[in-house]
């Protein structure tokens, strides 16, 4: 029996053409039929007349993708920082032998376990200016204290990029800490006789020869932006107004609630443009260093 | 051994799935019915249709949009909910217009439904000389709930015009109260915005605006006052109104926080489940107008094709259930909606689902509401339009009526 699987030659082409193809059709073939639809006038049922860009016009010219857009950038960006900044911090607190790492480490990594969904929820709960930590404060009487961004127009986005940072801190810090390990000793001991203080040495020396890890990072970061929006759902429902809503939100609710294909595919195709712009640069540097 | 036994079992599975299937009348309702007052409506009609021998699967979402997500998804993805609970709005005439709705011509003529609908009602629902849609009951969006505890003890009378009522709101304001409870969420908030419109314009204006869609209508001096009116509300509006669900902002009418709601009438049924008596503890008006007018809304069930024997048997079962007057006479007793069949006795409801029957007989009074009249997703881009209105204080009327012109007249 065995001996006839070994005589078997492994055809590994087979497999990876077997693969490519279900690929190919799931996944490009899912894209092009989205483009496809984005350039007609589909509602409910697909129809597949093609009317041309109207749809994109359309798009463009609607304010609450246009807030969307202007949204994501500003979350993405302030995320990412705010992520990578506070997620290598840990890391780098972790990295100095403290006592009870482990213990540390997997309460940090805890909140990545809890889904996006109740992640809004219990931020939406703990920000809510009647009852959440504002009322606490009050009741215990400092009475001045005021934090109703999650209600404000103007802060409620940073509400969102407060509990995603919560969310996924810990995600960084454990990829960050794996590449801390990773670093030799020797270097170490370079910086020790050299006397850098140890700020200058994460900074300058350490962090800048760990970029593969922290692209990594980035990279990983900008899937959550791009694809956000079980927290806003749980947590702002796009509101107040439109201030947090955010393309995917915008695809969703065309797509489905508000029936209409057309517009809802143009939106995603727009997606997937905007993920490809901001995933150039990385690419870009990537495929120059190995050439 | 292990694969004789989970062939038996898969076996038995089969058997008991085939013989469950074959004795009963299967109907699975997507609907999104979930307050106090809604759910005993939907228990009303589950346990008639079940009387009769049927069997209901619930399939219940948080919400409008998310009910009508789950059931075009559905749809589109070959697995159609038997019924689902909606509107008679764009999405259902999409959905008839592409073939994927049930017609009940012949049952309605068996029935002489014709008859025993009001016009208005009666061809929202026809698509194409066909019946897609089988109406549950009627409610308005115009209304105004108020507390009358509250506006007893601030010497408040019923208001009769919009000044009167800007000049409760200021009273209950001076004597610490919310004047208006808002539920910050974009379909209250464009909610109240077509209340003015349809207040301050009558019906004649409404039609033209909202079904005839003329441009003239967009340069009308009515327009920016109603979107005055309308931000005016929003600077009476309690810090924790973003984001509260209808029933929730209901819920503090009835427990005398807040003074007053803009809201459609299935607000009676949250004051009804909660023990109040309309004329005792609550008090109902529609938005003051010198031009009286009623926006219809009507709750329906429509029913997508289904190809299974025994749920075109289970949708047949409903659809009576639906049009069975003791039926329709409970669910307007328990959610606040007025019966959609003209022959059911109404002597037995309150005051202001009277003042709604009323409303309904007289002609040229009634009009449809923006959810059913804007066609595709006009009325979602009015939406949005509103609830950026609201929260942002810089936008101007002129820029705002510049915008809406653009939705209305886009197809």
């Amino acid at each position: 029996m065995t001996s006839w699987i070994n005589r078997q030659a492994f055809r590994p082409d087979i497999t990876v053409a077997a693969f490519f193809a279900v690929i190919a059709l799931f996944f490009y073939g899912s894209i092009v039929w989205t483009f496809v639809m984005s350039l007609t006038r589909s509602t409910l049922v697909p129809t597949y007349e093609i009317v041309g860009f109207d749809q994109y016009v359309k798009l463009f010219t609607n304010q609450r993708w246009l807030v969307s857009c202007l949204n994501m950038v500003i979350f993405g960006l302030l995320y990412i920082v705010g992520t990578l900044a506070f997620g290598m911090l840990l890391a780098v607190l972790a990295d100095r032998r403290i006592k009870a790492e482990s213990l540390f480490r997997t309460i940090f990594l805890y909140p990545l376990a809890v889904s996006l969904v109740v992640t809004g929820l219990s931020w939406r709960w703990l920000l809510d200016p009647s009852n959440g930590l504002q009322a606490l404060m009050r009741s215990i009487g400092w009475e001045a204290f005021t934090f109703d961004w999650l209600t404000r127009p103007d802060r409620a986005l940073y509400t969102l990029v407060i509990a995603s940072i919560w969310h996924s801190a810990g995600l960084v810090m454990v990829i960050v800490l794996a590449g801390l390990r990773g670093i030799d000793n020797d270097l170490w001991k370079a910086i020790r006789m050299e006397g850098i203080p140890l700020w200058r040495a994460y900074l300058q020396v350490i962090f800048p020869g760990m970029r593969p890890v922290i692209a990594s990072c980035v990279v990983l970061l900008m899937s959550e932006v791009i694809r956000g929006y079980d927290l806003i759902i749980a947590m702002t429902k796009g509101g107040p107004g439109i201030s947090t809503e955010m393309p995917a939100k915008f695809a969703v609710d065309f797509y489905f609630a508000r029936v209409n294909l057309g517009l809802a595919s143009a939106a995603s195709i727009m997606m997937l443009v905007l993920s490809l712009v901001l995933l150039a640069p990385y690419f870009y540097s990537e495929f120059r260093r190995r050439t | 051994m292990n694969l004789r036994r989970l062939s038996s079992t898969l076996a038995l599975l089969g058997a008991l799935a085939s013989s469950t299937a074959a004795v009963a009348q299967t109907v699975d309702v997507q609907q999104y019915w979930t307050s106090a007052s809604e759910s005993k409506a939907m228990n009303a009609i589950a346990d008639a249709y079940k009387a009769r021998g049927g069997k209901w699967i619930d399939s219940p979402s948080a919400d409008f949009d998310s009910a009508i997500a789950a059931a075009t998804s559905r749809i589109a993805g070959g697995e159609p909910p038997s019924a689902v609970l909606m509107t008679p709005s764009g999405a259902m005439r999409d959905l008839a217009k592409a073939g994927q709705l049930r017609d009940f011509n012949d049952l309605a003529e068996a029935g002489g439904w014709q008859k025993v609908m009001a016009p208005l009602i009666w061809n929202k629902l026809n698509v194409d000389g066909k019946l897609v849609g089988l109406p549950v009951g009627i409610h308005a969006d115009n209304w105004v709930w108020y507390s009358k505890s509250l506006f007893e003890k601030a010497g408040i009378a019923e208001p009769k015009t919009m000044d009167e009522m800007f000049a409760a709101a200021d009273k209950l304001k001076e004597a610490g109260h919310i004047p208006f409870a808002v539920g910050g969420e974009p379909w209250q908030e464009v909610s109240i915005l077509y209340d003015f419109i349809l207040a301050l314009g009558g019906p004649d204006y409404w039609n033209e605006l909202f079904i005839k869609r003329d441009p003239e209508a967009l340069k009308s001096p009515i327009l920016p006052k109603s979107f005055e009116l309308y931000r005016k509300v929003s600077t009476y509006a309690d810090p924790a109104s973003p984001g509260r669900s209808w029933n929730d902002t209901t819920n503090l009418v009835i427990t005398g926080k807040a003074g007053m709601q803009f809201m459609g009438d299935w607000a009676r049924g949250e004051f009804l489940s909660a023990g109040q008596t309309a004329g005792k503890e609550f008090g109902c008006f529609l938005t003051p107008s010198d031009k009286p007018a009623y926006a219809v809304i009507v709750d329906i069930f429509a029913f997508p094709v289904n190809t299974d024997e025994d749920r075109i048997k289970g949708q047949t079962l409903l659809a009576e259930t639906v049009m069975d007057p003791a039926v329709e006479s409970k669910i307007a007793a328990v959610k606040g909606s007025v019966p959609s069949r003209l022959d059911v006795d109404t002597s037995t409801l309150d005051a202001c689902a009277a003042k709604g029957v009323s409303m309904l007989a007289k002609p040229g009074e009634a009009v449809n509401a923006a959810y059913d009249a804007l066609p595709g997703d006009m009325n979602g881009q009015v939406t949005d339009l509103a609830t950026q209105f609201w929260t942002d204080p810089s936008m101007t009327a002129e820029a705002a009526i510049a915008t809406l012109g653009g939705i209305l007249q886009s197809q």
